[in-house]
């Protein structure tokens, strides 16, 4: 791994918000050459599919996934980039993809962030219409999986029993918020 | 779907602090009781949920990210184009041209459409509802505008209504249109924070200036999860 790339992960794992975004710049413009050679892109689709890639990059790094791993982060990216961009092809019917040409990152999670049921589509709808502080304790837990300690101090409570305790709070007031939703709509 | 005291094993369960004898207790008693069954799956339901939730927002995030790169003319030709504007007409006009440039690059900096969170199960008392809704989605803006404009005329506080309506609008781009239909959502709505928010970028679409820094700073010193976003705006106006 490049040194750069050394910083940009334990700056994301330090839970540097801009680090994502050094990564986006880092690269975006080279993913979305490789887009348009390899897979005629146009830029407005290579950004699109690297915004994914990055989104997969980002919760690996967060899930301490991408630790064991030796390659550089490009490698990373643009093995991810190449399966979303077959997918994306092979769905407007531009090229046929065999199935060999997908590769997997054995120990590296990289299923399709946006992929999921109708039910988990509208939890995730209820969950933006949540207030603060609900909203962010409760991504900061299951989508940046920080720790309640770095939640306590991120959002000023006084230690990680008290942001322990929030979050169980806001989690039933969602639970109570889907299960009045569905039970009014009889699913 | 109602709580019978299982969210504690559950809790453990998923945030994996239990140890494997325990483990192998509980997915046993997953296997024979269904209450148990359904509860662990809406728990995990919800987690996909708030991690679909905070892809989005990531998402939302290098979107906007993105944006830089498209308004960003190319840097050589960033003199050239300049410098012509100059000769060619009075240094007034540029001016001009800059002040309003500068409402609408923070407009398209800022302005994503809101995503529908109504859900999209068909009802037949609100088939026509969940059509509207369904129009939008696909970026049908016209016919959304259409069909919602018609079911606001029996049901004119709607917040569904009328917050989709006000977006549909915006996104064709006539914010004027869109301002009263934001304004008339009430505090008591779960579409009260977006449509505050929504009310800001049309009062900056529509060059609203002291409107918008007034309402950016309204938003800012309130609880709205737009707060930030809200208080970076009106820092540049």
């Amino acid at each position: 791994m490049e040194r750069t790339d050394q910083e940009i992960v334990d700056r994301i794992k330090r839970g540097d918000d801009k680090a994502v975004m050094t990564l986006y710049d880092s690269y975006r413009k080279e993913f979305l050459h490789w887009g348009y050679n390899n897979y005629s892109l146009t830029e407005q689709e290579g950004a699109d599919v690297f915004q994914d890639a990055v989104i997969i990059i980002y919760k690996n790094i967060r899930q301490g996934k991408l630790e064991q791993l030796s390659s550089s982060l490009k490698t990373y990216l643009f093995g991810i980039g190449k399966n979303l961009a077959l997918k994306r092809v092979s769905q407007s019917s531009r090229m046929v993809v065999s199935n060999e040409a997908v590769e997997s990152n054995p120990g590296f999670d990289d299923e399709d962030p946006f992929e999921a049921t109708e039910r988990q589509k509208v939890i995730a709808g209820m969950l933006d219409s949540m207030g603060d502080p609900c909203k962010s304790i409760l991504r900061m837990f299951y989508f940046d999986k920080f720790t309640m300690d770095a939640i306590a101090s991120r959002l000023g409570y006084k230690n990680e029993h008290v942001a322990k305790s929030q979050k169980l709070r806001c989690f039933n007031q969602l639970k109570k918020m889907i299960s009045d939703r569905f039970n009014s709509e009889d699913i | 779907m109602e709580d019978k005291g299982y969210t504690d094993i559950i809790n453990r369960y998923l945030e994996g602090e239990m140890s494997s004898a325990e483990k192998e207790s509980f997915l046993e008693q997953v296997k024979s009781n269904a209450a148990l069954k359904d509860e662990l799956e809406l728990a995990q339901d919800i987690q996909k949920g708030i991690e679909l939730h905070g892809s989005r927002r990531l998402k939302y995030l290098l979107q906007a990210e993105e944006k830089k790169y498209q308004n960003k003319p190319a840097k050589s030709w960033g003199w050239k184009v300049a410098a012509s504007f100059f000769i060619l007409v009075g240094l007034g006009y540029v001016i001009f041209n800059f002040a309003n440039r500068g409402s609408s690059d923070i407009y398209s900096q800022y302005y994503l459409p809101y995503p529908n969170i109504v859900s999209p199960v068909n009802r037949s008392d609100e088939g026509v509802r969940s059509d509207a809704l369904a129009d939008y989605e696909q970026e049908n803006y016209q016919k959304a505008i259409e069909k919602l404009a018609k079911q606001l005329q029996s049901d004119p506080q709607n917040d569904v209504l009328n917050f989709y309506i006000g977006q549909s609008l915006l996104a064709t781009g006539d914010a004027d249109q869109a301002i009263p239909y934001f304004k008339n959502i009430g505090p008591a709505s779960r579409f009260y924070d977006p449509a505050a928010w929504y009310y800001g970028l049309s009062l900056l679409k529509t060059r609203q200036m002291d409107e918008a820094k007034a309402q950016f700073e309204q938003i800012a010193g309130s609880g709205s999860s737009y707060a930030d976003e809200a208080a970076e705006i009106a820092g540049k106006l």
